[in-house]
């Protein structure tokens, strides 16, 4: 066989993918030919230089940016599966109905826009633990970022119900940034939640996010 | 840590803590593929976070019928087909050849480089490669799947990752016996 021959099986000898008959052709070819044993050493050296390379490293904030989208998302199914469950007769009824209206070949497409709330209300039990997420979309990577919230008297924090207030310093991506913070339900009644992105000082935004403590039945 | 099939149950019902193991587990090698696929830090990150987020929204579907890195990998890829491909490398390729002779650094002998330069010019040299070539290289000779793992992540047969192996290797080997690397 010549060289241009087996240096086409060279890859599959070293992973040991050739037949029995052909990895013996190779190896008689092997002992009497220089320039291939050359060609099958650099190949091996090759391959031993690919396994060694170490994983490329994550940038920095990969894992920030990473847990807001899975956030996002996470909070986006569970929006859809809620609206599903809550208006699931309603939803049945309409595919019901609009069947009909496709059946009798009248169709009306409402032009009515849905007026989107800004803000998610949320409600837990007294005594419930409960997610709040605040998204922060910055432009840029901002340095020197302090959050503070306030808690009012019907919440408090899940790890120290006695505190009523939270600050976060920290750095804010460019991009998305999601920070979630656990609290606990404590009184009845239907509260808000105020907190303040500050940089330097300075006041870069403020929420208000209502939240809704409903008596725990059962 | 669990086992990675008991991770996938739970995170499959819900459970957000088994899924950031999962993601703990293999986030630097999906990066690592991302990164020679994209061929550069910023699209990387892009295409590899969007493979989690789809993964993470895809998890009930998964069955079981390959490895879950498997599964990640051939969403990453699919992802990259579908749009990342499309965008403009921000680094021209350029195809490992015969002609091609300019910009090889002179290395001397590999084995007296740094770990970490090393690396570099051998990533650089692997980024170079068309992609074909180049997701078989890395999933194959650096990230150690076998060549079924390969094929099913890149979607063709046992016989074309072999084929593209070999013909990738050739390519990496003459570019480093021209650079006096051997």
């Amino acid at each position: 066989m010549k060289c241009e021959k087996i240096s086409g099986f060279l890859s599959d000898y070293i992973d040991n993918q050739l037949s029995p008959d052909l990895r013996k052709e190779v190896e008689l070819h092997l002992n009497d030919c220089s320039f291939c044993t050359k060609r099958l050493g650099e190949l091996k050296t090759l391959v031993g230089f690919l396994g060694s390379v170490k994983p490329k490293q994550l940038p920095a904030f990969y894992q920030t940016q990473l847990d807001a989208k899975l956030n996002e998302t996470a909070r986006q199914i569970k929006e859809r599966s809620f609206l599903l469950l809550k208006f699931r007769w309603q939803f049945v009824f309409g595919v019901f109905f609009l069947g009909i209206f496709l059946g009798s070949g009248i169709l009306y497409i409402s032009q009515k826009t849905i007026n989107k709330s800004s803000e998610a209300i949320y409600t837990i039990k007294i005594n419930e633990t409960g997610i709040l997420t605040f998204n922060l979309f910055s432009k840029e990577n901002v340095k020197s970022i302090v959050f503070n919230v306030k808690l009012p008297d019907g919440i408090s924090l899940a790890s120290k119900p006695k505190e009523k207030s939270f600050r976060w310093e920290g750095e804010l991506v460019k991009g998305e940034n999601v920070i979630s913070l656990y609290v606990k339900g404590m009184r009845e009644g239907t509260w808000c939640v105020n907190a303040d992105l500050q940089s330097y000082g300075s006041t870069l935004k403020e929420f208000n996010m209502p939240l809704i403590v409903t008596e725990k039945k059962g | 840590m669990l086992q990675e099939t008991e991770l996938i149950g739970k995170a499959k019902n819900g459970d957000v803590e088994a899924f950031q193991n999962l993601i703990l587990a293999y986030q630097e090698k999906i990066y690592s593929f991302a990164f020679y696929l994209a061929k550069n830090q910023q699209d990387a990150s892009d295409l590899s976070q969007e493979t989690w987020v789809k993964v993470f929204k895809q998890l009930s579907s998964f069955r079981l019928d390959s490895s879950f890195y498997t599964w990640v990998c051939r969403i990453l890829r699919n992802l990259f087909i579908d749009h990342h491909s499309r965008i403009p490398h921000k680094r021209p390729e350029v195809s490992l050849n015969d002609e091609l002779d300019s910009n090889i650094p002179q290395l001397g002998i590999l084995e007296q480089i740094e770990q970490q330069h090393r690396d570099d010019v051998v990533a650089d040299a692997v980024s170079r490669l068309p992609d074909e070539f180049r997701s078989t290289i890395v999933l194959v000779d650096m990230q150690g799947l076998s060549y079924e793992e390969a094929a099913k992540i890149t979607d063709v047969s046992i016989n074309t990752v072999r084929s593209r192996l070999s013909r990738g290797r050739e390519r990496l080997r003459a570019y480093f016996e021209k650079a006096g690397t051997f």
